[in-house]
């Protein structure tokens, strides 16, 4: 290879035999490193090694030159640089050449003062990143040992995710759907042949439960729920779904039914309710009615129609149903 | 049963003539002797290897633990040499920190080894007035965040962490002469720079030829003399060379060196 012209290179650059011993440089790395003028060098016997601090020239002689004498290149390497004394970071690259047989190494040096903050920052979160990987092989290796637990209980695995999916679509305490469920069926819903015929929703909520947990305990306000429930299902018909929708408040979705089959059902709920005496208690509720506008509404404007109308029972007194004034006739 | 051949790398070069292991330094691996295996080929049984944490090394068979210090390094050693059935006469050619690893397996070993050829040895780089090795702490310190640094750039850094033992991790390491797993590396500089072994030099029995380089960065000339001092059988040699690594930089010398070592 023909000699390349460092002069025109806009970095401090220098050629080394493969001792590091300096051939060549360019003005750039004279100023940098405190070296005579290039155009008068004469036999400077510089080593760049003396420019390394001595960590940087382990570093050099464990792993840069081994590469670069295997590979022929180097790139980006970074090391603190201390020539006359002065230190700094810097990066550098290396490749060789082919010169009258002998190898030559050609260097390239940028400043690093940018970087540096940037890369501290790196530094910092894959040291982060390492232990979180250090635990998960800690958890990949418990994992293991427990895989051949698992393998052995796989049946009663399988029985314990199905009872685990239906806990996620199920309240374990009323045995309804719960508002999960609603999921499905707005999709069910919003997936039936047209010509599709309307729908209705009530939302029902208990009356001063609240007071009743306070009065007379969670254990009775778990039996109230269970027993409004069971209410709610003796009152819908076969193709309504009663969903509990969160704490005290029920939903039923009532398909093919207009508002006056909804406030039929929200009647019977009363009733039932008033006879039942679920939990053993004299419980009211209020419920909103509100029903499908169109044959493509969407379920959870109808819930929120519906809760609107509940709000409205709750503000006029309770223990009654108002319907959503979009549904009224 | 851990398959020491597989975990450790290890080549194999048969022939008929004195055995000789091949311990690489902290850094690199084993192909860091590819300049000198040739000259003894087919004459010689060659067996090399790499540490585990190093090279072609499973990376699933480190701990940290037992890679802290020079001693899980020389049961590396030994195991090898345990696996290859080179229990008798075997000549170990290492190189930097391995010299030190070698004298360790020596000493639990003796009547295995028949010479050791310690390229460019240095028991306590750290300075201990007036015991001169090279370092201070501070250094040392520095030389681990260089690492640090620049095996960002090297390699997927997570990747054999993570990946554990899986054909990705090993390809990506493969592809590097120079370690890229900054945690493996961490370990074995660590092991290697804090270590103190010049109590050991007395009980190693034996022989031993040290390759110094006249202009080392990581040996100074008065660690050989240290050594020369300190082993009880040993001949010291100053190679007219400037860096660390002979071996690669002027493999004739060493290859010299080495086939005297084989002709006594």
């Amino acid at each position: 290879m023909s000699h390349v012209p460092l002069s025109d290179i806009p970095a401090p650059c220098w050629v080394t035999d493969g001792q590091g011993v300096l051939r060549r440089y360019n003005a750039r790395l004279a100023e940098w490193a405190g070296l005579p003028d290039p155009g008068a060098q004469g036999d400077v016997a510089v080593t760049m090694t003396d420019w390394l601090t001595p960590a940087g020239r382990i570093f050099f002689e464990t792993h840069v030159w081994p590469t670069l004498r295997r590979d022929g290149l180097i790139v980006e390497i970074f090391a603190y640089w201390q020539p006359g004394g002065r230190r700094s970071g810097a990066y550098v690259s290396a490749k060789r050449m082919e010169h009258d047989a002998e190898p030559q190494y050609l260097w390239l040096l940028f400043a690093a003062e940018d970087r540096q903050a940037f890369e501290q920052a790196l530094i910092q979160a894959r040291q982060r990143a390492q232990s979180q990987a250090e635990q998960l092989q800690e958890a990949h290796a418990r994992l293991r040992l427990l895989n051949g637990q698992l393998q052995r209980q796989i049946h009663q695995t399988q029985a314990e995710n199905r009872t685990l999916s239906e806990l996620a679509a199920h309240d374990p305490l009323t045995g309804l759907g719960n508002r999960r469920s609603l999921q499905a069926l707005s999709q069910a819903l919003a997936s039936r042949p047209a010509p599709r015929r309307p729908y209705a929703v009530l939302m029902i909520d208990i009356d001063h439960f609240k007071a009743i947990n306070d009065q007379h305990g969670h254990a009775r306000g778990d039996a109230v729920l269970a027993g409004v429930a069971e209410c709610l299902r003796r009152c819908a018909r076969q193709s309504d779904t009663v969903v509990r929708y969160g704490g005290e408040e029920f939903t039923l979705v009532l398909p093919d039914a207009d508002v006056s089959q909804a406030l039929v059902v929200a009647a019977r709920a009363h009733e039932e309710i008033a006879r039942a005496r679920p939990g053993g208690l004299a419980v009211t509720v209020s419920i909103g009615a509100a029903a499908a506008l169109s044959d493509d509404a969407d379920l959870y404007e109808v819930l929120q129609h519906a809760d609107e109308a509940l709000y409205a029972a709750k503000s006029q007194g309770r223990n009654t149903t108002v319907c959503h004034s979009s549904s009224r006739r | 049963m851990t398959n020491i051949l597989r975990r450790n790398h290890v080549t194999d070069h048969a022939g008929p003539g004195t055995p000789v292991l091949y311990a690489h330094g902290f850094g690199c691996h084993q192909d860091m002797w590819a300049d000198i295996t040739p000259a003894f080929a087919g004459r010689h049984r060659q067996v090399l290897f790499d540490y585990v944490g190093s090279g072609r090394s499973d990376p699933s068979a480190f701990s940290v633990q037992r890679y802290c210090h020079l001693r899980g390094y020389a049961q590396d050693l030994l195991e090898v040499c345990e696996a290859t059935g080179l229990t008798r006469d075997v000549v170990v050619v290492a190189h930097s920190v391995s010299c030190s690893i070698a004298m360790l397996a020596a000493i639990e070993r003796p009547q295995w080894f028949r010479h050791l050829v310690l390229i460019g040895p240095n028991p306590c780089f750290v300075n201990d007035p007036p015991y001169v090795g090279g370092f201070e702490r501070s250094d040392l310190q520095e030389l681990l965040e260089l690492m640090q640094r620049n095996y960002m750039g090297w390699a997927d850094f997570l990747a054999p962490v993570v990946a554990g033992d899986s054909d990705t991790s090993r390809a990506r390491l493969r592809e590097s002469f120079c370690s890229t797993d900054p945690v493996m590396a961490k370990t074995f500089a660590e092991a290697t720079f804090f270590a103190d072994n010049r109590a050991d030099l007395p009980r190693v029995s034996t022989p031993c030829l040290i390759l110094q380089h006249a202009r080392d960065a990581l040996a100074p000339l008065a660690v050989g003399e240290y050594l020369h001092a300190h082993l009880p059988l040993s001949t010291l040699q100053v190679l007219d060379v400037t860096g660390h690594c002979a071996h690669m930089s002027h493999p004739h010398l060493v290859i010299e060196a080495v086939r005297g070592v084989l002709k006594d």
